[in-house]
């Protein structure tokens, strides 16, 4: 049948690729969306489930390795603090265009002391004063000459009030010294920010100017001063700020660049997981036992029983029997939901509520599931049987050594379509389940999880993922018999 | 073809087929084949078949059967007595039609069905459309397309109610991402409220989230019936010069037919059995409440899960009654379907 090649053929060829690359390319581009969006639950569920406890609303998903301290303000701020020789206190205020600066320090015995502070840059005031004794003792600042400094959060206060505040020193110790992490002064016409961290790590700096018209909004970045640098063994590092000091007030703050591991684990944590294992009251890793025994237990004997009324439709011409099989048909045209009230009452009767028992047996006469076997077993070659039945085989006989084997695949599929259907099986094991049931499955578990946890919503996806996580792996290890069954099911129609 | 053998067995008054005069085996199975037992039901068959029958049935009987009847028989009473929870059915008090006059003059029972379709309306119209787009984008053979149709039927094994609280969570107006999204394209105020917040929008956005969980059984339906579908049927529309799109609605939808209905007919009972996703994905109520001719109603109170709330409230009697209403809702849905697509069977 092959003709000579002509010389077109190869033009065709390549159109035709070419064709198929950009069919392949559009269908792409449908599918790889929809793919994401079908998937979305599931990504949602186990990035909730890693979230730090607390953080299920923020939008965060790809860990920032630069960490922002809080922002701190560059203000006239009076800086007071001991020395680090014990007992001594050192004084220091930051403001513009002050001519003197006055501390008046009130110590513990009541007295009045008034120093003044002498210049250490331009703006920053500073006095070493001391020793004294151990003891609580007030301060306050005053200013005279500076301009107005109005603070945009705080309008009441301008350069000229005065700062008041405590200090308090113990013998050789200090016991509630406000320790600035941040001393911030211009020198030289230069902003300089002192700050003290732990030696080795990596800081870098932002710095924000204030928006004068907007005083809740931070401001745009003031100078990209933010130039990481590793701290030596010193236990300060200094910056230098570009351009001019301000004069205003000034927003900064430290960004610290952390490793990447650390940085995963502020936003990405197993602790939800822990959490909801260890919980006394609702223990999820029993919920996920209960869940195994149920679907387990209701695919094995679904199969069997399935299994074997598929042998006597096939092979045993009984009285009735495609009236039967027309009958068991025809109650699939039954929606499920009718079944809740007298399931209900006969489960309840038969003492089954709360217990395996109750989960398992009212679902395990599945017509779906003998459709299926029957199909399979009539496709068994008559030959093989009546081989057998020649060689005197009993019916138990020929059941265990020649249906079960030769049905092994749509026995396994039966048993998939049964399991994940009992896994997944939320109404009715709500049903047979009270308040007071030792026998908790997955997605009743979590309900009830989440009717008493409802804003912990990591915890409560954590939860979701024991019962999601183990079905898709289970789906994607035996697909073929899932893909399968659903075929099987499409031929009846 | 198959069974040449057996088709001996099946007619014994038929002559030996000459095959088997030659055939040591044939021969001596066809002769032994006379003592062995007939194709005619008889008694001992019975035997035979009770025995392997007798679990299938006795549950069946029990779970399925039974059931059915029995709950008629609750259908006509009523609970008197809430303090003994096992006992709850036995004492149960006559009262005639009383069930069924009363939920047939409920208009919350009304409004779970006007629901119900409005939701089968929402759901299995579009998810044909997103299964049949999927399928027939997928009906290429391309490696790693195998692997894209398993990510697209994974869904459909979950647990319907897992899925519904993951959910509730992605439609959060606070922390969820359908509401930055609905911000984008600037519906500010359904963003705002949340989709399953707003009244008009808690069954689409249920029906979505089903749309996409259950868009890979279509698919794997839809990819089984294209296979089968001969090649030269195109190849013959080709030559006639159908173009791409009058191929597809005159050739492969019509072709696909069998399948549509089954999904159909499977959506359809789908949303009257709709328990789980309502359950997660609203409040106790079953969805905010909407004014309608001077009753307050639920937005997402569909027939399924309005079972359940009765049902929940121990009105076992009123609940059975539903039931009814609701399997003849389901046959006449099943048979309407049939009757105006299922005509020629293929």
């Amino acid at each position: 049948m092959k003709r000579p090649p002509m010389p077109s053929d190869s033009y065709e060829n390549d159109m035709s690729k070419l064709a198929k690359m950009v069919s392949m390319a559009l269908s792409l581009a449908i599918l790889l969306p929809m793919m994401l969006l079908v998937l979305l639950p599931m990504f949602w569920m186990v990035l909730t489930a890693l979230k730090v406890p607390g953080t299920a609303f923020k939008l965060q998903f790809v860990p920032d390795t630069r960490l922002y301290n809080p922002t701190e303000q560059f203000d006239p701020l009076p800086v007071a603090q001991l020395s680090p020789d014990a007992g001594w206190m050192y004084l220091e205020y930051t403001v513009a265009g002050a001519t003197t600066v006055t501390a008046q320090i009130n110590n513990p015995e009541g007295e009045l002391e008034e120093i003044q502070l002498s210049r250490l840059g331009t703006d920053v005031w500073a006095l070493q004063h001391g020793p004294v004794p151990p003891g609580e003792y007030g301060y306050v600042f005053s200013v005279s000459g500076a301009a107005p400094v109005p603070d945009p959060k705080n309008p009441q206060r301008d350069g000229r009030n005065r700062e008041q505040s405590m200090l308090s020193v113990e013998a050789g110790k200090i016991v509630h010294a406000p320790e600035p992490k941040f001393t911030a002064f211009s020198d030289g016409g230069k902003l300089k920010i002192e700050f003290r961290e732990e030696p080795g790590k990596e800081m870098g700096l932002q710095l924000f100017e204030v928006d004068r018209s907007n005083p809740d909004r931070q401001g745009t970045l003031y100078s990209p001063v933010g130039e990481v640098i590793s701290l030596s063994e010193s236990t300060a590092g200094v910056f230098t700020g570009e351009g001019e000091a301000p004069t205003g007030i000034l927003y900064f703050r430290l960004v610290e660049t952390l490793p990447f591991g650390t940085a995963l684990g502020k936003i990405y944590t197993l602790e939800n997981f822990k959490a909801i294992v260890t919980n006394p009251s609702f223990n999820f890793a029993r919920y996920f036992m209960n869940s195994l025994i149920v679907a387990t237990g209701a695919g094995l004997l679904t199969v069997i029983i399935c299994t074997m009324a598929g042998y006597a439709f096939v092979r045993v011409p009984f009285h009735g029997r495609n009236t039967l099989f027309v009958v068991l048909l025809s109650s699939m045209l039954v929606p499920g939901m009718i079944y809740m009230v007298p399931q209900f009452s006969i489960t309840l009767s038969l003492g089954l509520m709360d217990s395996y028992g109750g989960m398992i047996i009212p679902h395990l006469a599945n017509v779906f599931g003998l459709f299926l076997m029957k199909q399979y077993i009539e496709q068994i070659p008559s030959d093989v049987f009546s081989a057998a039945e020649i060689d005197g085989a009993k019916d138990h006989q020929i059941f265990l050594t020649i249906v079960i084997p030769m049905c092994l695949p749509i026995i396994v599929t039966l048993f998939l379509l049964t399991f994940v259907g009992q896994w997944s099986n939320f109404l009715w094991q709500l049903i047979v389940n009270t308040g007071y049931s030792e026998v908790l499955t997955l997605p009743v578990g979590l309900q009830q999880f989440k009717g008493q946890n409802a804003n912990e919503w990591e915890k409560i996806m954590a939860g979701a993922c024991f019962s999601l996580i183990p079905i898709t792996i289970l789906f994607l290890f035996l697909q073929r018999y899932f893909l399968e069954a659903v075929a099987a099911g499409s031929v009846k129609e | 073809m198959k069974e040449s053998f057996s088709s001996c067995l099946h007619h014994p008054g038929q002559a030996i087929p000459s095959g088997c005069s030659t055939n040591e085996f044939f021969c001596r199975s066809y002769s032994e084949a006379m003592a062995l037992p007939s194709d005619q039901p008889s008694l001992r068959q019975d035997l035979r078949a009770f025995f392997f029958l007798a679990p299938f049935l006795g549950v069946f009987l029990l779970f399925i059967g039974y059931p059915l009847f029995y709950s008629f028989w609750i259908s006509l009473h009523r609970v008197t007595v809430y303090s003994d929870f096992y006992n709850i059915f036995g004492t149960m008090e006559f009262v005639g039609l009383r069930n069924y006059t009363d939920v047939a003059s409920d208009p919350i029972f009304w409004w779970s069905l006007v629901l119900t379709f409005v939701y089968s309306f929402l759901t299995v119209i579009p998810g044909i459309a997103v299964s049949l787009l999927l399928a027939l984008l997928l009906n290429q053979k391309i490696r790693g397309f195998g692997l894209l149709r398993s990510g697209f039927y994974l869904p459909n094994v979950f647990d319907i109610y897992v899925v519904g609280v993951i959910w509730l969570l992605i439609y959060r107006p606070d922390g969820g991402i359908i509401s930055p999204l609905l911000r984008l394209i600037g519906l500010e105020s359904i963003a705002d409220q949340g989709i399953l917040n707003n009244p008009n929008t808690t069954l689409l956005g249920i029906s979505i989230a089903m749309i996409l969980k259950n868009a890979g059984f279509g698919m794997i339906l839809f990819l089984v019936s294209l296979n089968n579908i001969n090649e030269s049927i195109f190849e013959a529309a080709e030559v006639d010069g159908a173009t791409r799109w009058q191929r597809l609605f005159q050739v492969t939808v019509p072709l696909l037919k069998p399948t549509i209905l089954f999904l159909i007919i499977t959506g359809t009972m789908g949303s009257l059995n709709a328990f789980g996703e309502i359950y997660a994905m609203t409040d106790d109520r079953g969805g905010p409440s909407i004014e309608i001719a001077g009753n307050t109603l639920s937005s997402a109170r569909t027939s399924g899960y309005h079972l359940y709330k009765v049902f929940n409230e121990s009105m076992y009697g009123e609940a059975a009654a539903i039931s009814y209403f609701l399997l003849i809702t389901a046959l006449l849905l099943s048979f309407a379907s049939y009757k105006l697509l299922g005509t020629n069977k293929k």
